[in-house]
């Protein structure tokens, strides 16, 4: 891709990017949130237009208008949302996505997607439903997906971010086979160690200028690549130590037993106890009851049996806002779904959690108090939005999850509920929430962290809880190695 | 040359009035194919409805006369679809608002100094209950209100032709399906020289401007907005999504209610079968148009209820069917839907290397 500009219509996005992928290697795109990188991929995969720039591929320069023709010339996409049918297996899903026909010749695809899957160690069950399915299964089928339409060069946005140490392992291995029959792989990520472990090149962009092309790995550090991608050198990681072991309980539960959508038991009578100034690390693969956890926790998912205490009140099964005025804050998993109303504007979204409280007066909202508590969140997280009025639709991922934390984070919480709280955030906002759980934390208050991130539930807990099937398999002190808590999640010692 | 769409960076008000008022306009020639194909002339066609509802007192103040009922009802839908529950009941709750003004005036025995409020609270509180069923089956078991409002909407409809034809039949209306008249002190008294019933009107700028208010300044506006936003963040948010939902109904199917109470007290000092020749629906058309703010939407009211006015005198002049009014506002309401878009989005052509934004 030479020379590529794409402006929209408050900021330049590209700016005279040039970026080179080699047939054969996989190629790591770094950069923070805003700088670029999913609009450059959108523009390589025929979503978007440049407005200036061109795209050469194996020496021939192309146009393309639409996925429908990167495709044809051989660029497939995974999106970090994955793009299927719920309720149609995942040899339906494939179908739907390659057949051209009228008819679905399904014993031809299964047979080619079968032998896909054993050329590049994908392996999956074709008859299962989509919903049945884990993140990190549903990803290989959108993998499939592209392989089947013989891409030569795939783009991957974001694929470690729903998945566990042990999948992104497997997933790296699948990569490798790729590159080793001459594909080429592009792959967008916010983890440095990823991009120096797995990739044969790496290049930075930063406020939509390259600032780093084809950097070898082997050539640099994890520092460095920080300091490229943020321009300026950062305090990294606030490793976060000396607990008040002395904290009184502020959140506990007994014995809590709580059914996921399908009515099966996702969480199978836990008890633990979260105390005053403590980070408590949940960690665990995607799917093993943290969600349904979270979400009782919260008041937005019912208890089946069992209790759940904050300050000792029983909150069992009440409603959200009793929960919310005892101080508890929620960063949700899912902050499309949850988080946010994306038609309303930044500051309706900004003040939903106290509008009946610190922005209104009996009866009416208190439109000055408002805009003046958004205009400071704004300012104090960074966040890049037209303006105060302007809908939630119209931000960044990244600056959405921002919005969402800043609005947490001003309730002055007791007790934070935090599921993957960066999930989607650059190196700097990032280390920003870290810094500002660690400060929640010295007044006095407790974090809830739920991530899958396990690096991140490592540097920040106290104590961490590993979850499988629903129970608290195991419990880990301060110091834990990432190999241990990994095995606890996967292998699962009683 | 190139054509695409993109997302508009900010989303302006005036945008956003411009676009209706631009949907309004192309959807005339389209109707226009429609009366060359009768033979009609249609800009004679447009400027006779003009005329027709605007240009004479007598259309003017025909044409608030029908706003009454189509503004009361559009006025309360644009809260429903504010929290995006989809009323299309308002038909049904006029029908019963009207029947129970109708047993008030007529067999309550009721004294003069109270009928008239008795009667208005009746009919807000059926037309209430009769949306309130639809939404308790859509808050609890998450039922379809969209189908539930429209089938009570006939079932609303065989109850009014069974009273007026069973047991509420007049002893002096010679068989007619209509109840007996209206004591005098039972009916809403009119601007002089019009058929305009001005208690109704009271109430429907009254309720304009609460509802106004009420979206835009107060905290149950703010909820409403939320639910109708996204209901899974108003739940995150400790927002009780059911109560908004209960509370839209009631507001919509209350007024709606009231507009029936206009029609029966107002107009016709009776109940009549056929009370309302699906005012109901036709609100729906104004909601839209006015955008879901209701000041905007009582403009658009009237507007429509001119367009209906006009429709009745082209009719007689031009001896067009009267259902052509209807196709009318059909395509009126399906320009303004598909307009929505470019609210949201602009067009953007590319000429050689210049691009034009529209």
């Amino acid at each position: 891709m030479r020379g590529i500009v794409k402006r929209f219509p408050t900021v330049v996005a590209l700016d005279n990017v040039d970026f080179r992928v080699r047939q054969g290697e996989i190629h790591a795109l770094l950069g923070e949130n805003g700088a670029g990188k999913t609009t450059l991929m959108r523009i390589l995969y025929g979503m978007y237009r440049p407005d200036v720039g061109e795209i050469i591929v194996d020496g021939r320069r192309v146009s393309i208008g639409s996925p429908k023709d990167a495709l044809k010339i051989g660029i497939g996409m995974v999106h970090q949302h994955f793009m299927l049918v719920d309720k149609l297996t995942v040899l339906e899903n494939i179908a739907l996505f390659v057949e051209e026909g009228f008819r679905i010749g399904f014993d031809r695809i299964r047979s080619r997607v079968e032998e896909l899957s054993k050329t590049y160690g994908l392996k999956i069950d074709l008859e299962a439903k989509i919903w049945q399915l884990s993140a990190g299964e549903q990803q290989k089928v959108e993998i499939l997906k592209t392989l089947y339409k013989n891409v030569k060069l795939l783009i991957l946005d974001e694929p470690t971010s729903v998945l566990t140490p042990v999948e992104s392992e497997e997933l790296f291995k699948s990569l490798r086979r790729m590159v080793e029959t001459g594909k080429s792989v592009i792959l967008i990520t916010h983890r440095l160690n990823e991009a120096l472990r797995a990739s044969d090149s790496i290049t930075i962009l930063r406020r939509g200028r390259v600032v780093a092309a084809e950097v070898k790995p082997r050539e640099a550090s994890r520092l460095d690549l920080v300091n490229m991608i943020v321009g300026r050198p950062l305090e990294f990681k606030p490793r976060i130590n000396n607990a008040k072991k002395s904290g009184k309980p502020i959140l506990e539960v007994e014995k809590l037993r709580v059914l996921d959508d399908r009515g099966l038991i996702a969480v199978k009578d836990i008890s633990f106890i979260l105390k005053e100034g403590e980070i408590l690390g949940v960690a665990g693969v995607a799917g093993n009851g943290q969600k349904e956890l979270v979400e009782a926790l919260t008041g937005l998912r019912r208890v089946e049996k069992g209790v759940v205490r904050i300050m000792g009140v029983d909150v069992t099964n009440s409603p959200p806002r009793k929960i919310i005025r005892l101080g508890v804050a929620h960063i949700p998993e899912d902050r499309f779904r949850y988080g946010v109303a994306p038609d309303l504007s930044v500051a309706e979204n900004m003040i939903m959690k106290l509008y009946g409280e610190k922005f209104s007066r009996r009866f009416f909202m208190d439109a000055e108090a408002i805009q003046k508590e958004t205009e400071k969140l704004i300012q104090e997280f960074e966040i890049v939005t037209p303006g105060v009025n302007a809908p939630v639709s119209l931000l960044s991922g990244g600056n959405i999850q921002k919005l969402i934390v800043a609005r947490e984070l001003s309730i002055n919480p007791r007790i934070l509920v935090a599921s993957n709280p960066t999930s989607g955030l650059d190196v700097a906002s990032t280390n920003y929430v870290h810094r500002v759980f660690h400060r929640l934390r010295e007044d006095g208050g407790s974090v809830l962290l739920v991530s899958e991130d396990l690096e991140e539930v490592l540097a920040l807990s106290n104590r961490i809880l590993v979850m499988k099937e629903g129970k608290i398999v195991r419990e880990f002190g301060e110091g834990a190695s990432i190999s241990e808590v990994g095995f606890a999640m996967t292998a699962g010692a009683a | 040359m190139e054509i695409g769409l993109e997302r508009r960076p900010t989303l302006s008000r005036r945008i956003s009035v411009s676009v209706r008022i631009l949907a309004v306009l192309l959807s005339l020639p389209f109707i226009g194919l429609l009366f060359a194909a009768y033979g009609v002339n249609p800009v004679d066609a447009y400027l006779r409805i003009f005329t027709g509802a605007f240009g004479s007192p007598y259309g003017f103040s025909e044409s608030i006369v029908k706003m009454l009922p189509i503004g009361l009802c559009a006025v309360g839908l644009t809260l429903a679809y504010r929290a995006r529950v989809l009323n299309i009941g308002a038909e049904g709750q006029l029908i019963m608002g009207s029947m129970a003004a109708t047993w008030v005036a007529l067999y309550s025995g009721l004294p003069q100094g109270v009928i008239i409020t008795v009667m208005l609270l009746a009919g807000f509180i059926f037309g209430a209950a009769w949306a309130l069923l639809p939404a308790l089956l859509k808050s609890r078991l998450s039922i379809n209100e969209v189908i539930v409002t429209l089938m009570m909407n006939y079932i609303s409809l065989r109850l009014l032709d069974y009273v007026v034809t069973g047991p509420w039949r007049g002893l002096t209306q010679w068989g007619f399906p209509q109840t007996d008249p209206f004591p005098n002190y039972a009916r809403f008294p009119s601007i002089v020289g019009t058929r305009i019933h001005y208690y109704t009107l009271t109430l429907l700028l009254a309720s304009t401007l609460i509802l106004y208010v009420l979206m835009r300044r107060t905290k149950i506006g703010y909820e409403i907005r939320v639910v109708g936003g996204n209901p899974e963040a108003a739940k995150y948010a400790g927002i009780s999504v059911n109560r908004s939902i209960l509370l839209v109904m009631l507001v919509s199917g209350g007024l709606a209610g009231v507009a029936g109470v206009g029609e029966v007290a107002g107009i016709h000092g009776r109940l009549i079968r056929g009370i309302s020749p699906g005012y109901g629906y036709t609100a729906i058309i104004p909601a839209w148009l006015g955008g879901l703010d209701p000041l905007a939407t009582l403009i658009a009211s009237f507007f429509i209820s001119g367009l209906m006015v006009g429709g009745d005198a082209i009719q007689v002049s031009l001896r067009l069917p009267s259902s052509l009014v209807y196709v009318f506002n059909g395509v009126i309401l399906l320009f303004i839907i598909s307009s929505e878009v470019l609210a949201r989005y602009r067009i953007m052509l590319k000429i050689g290397g210049r691009r034009i934004w529209i």
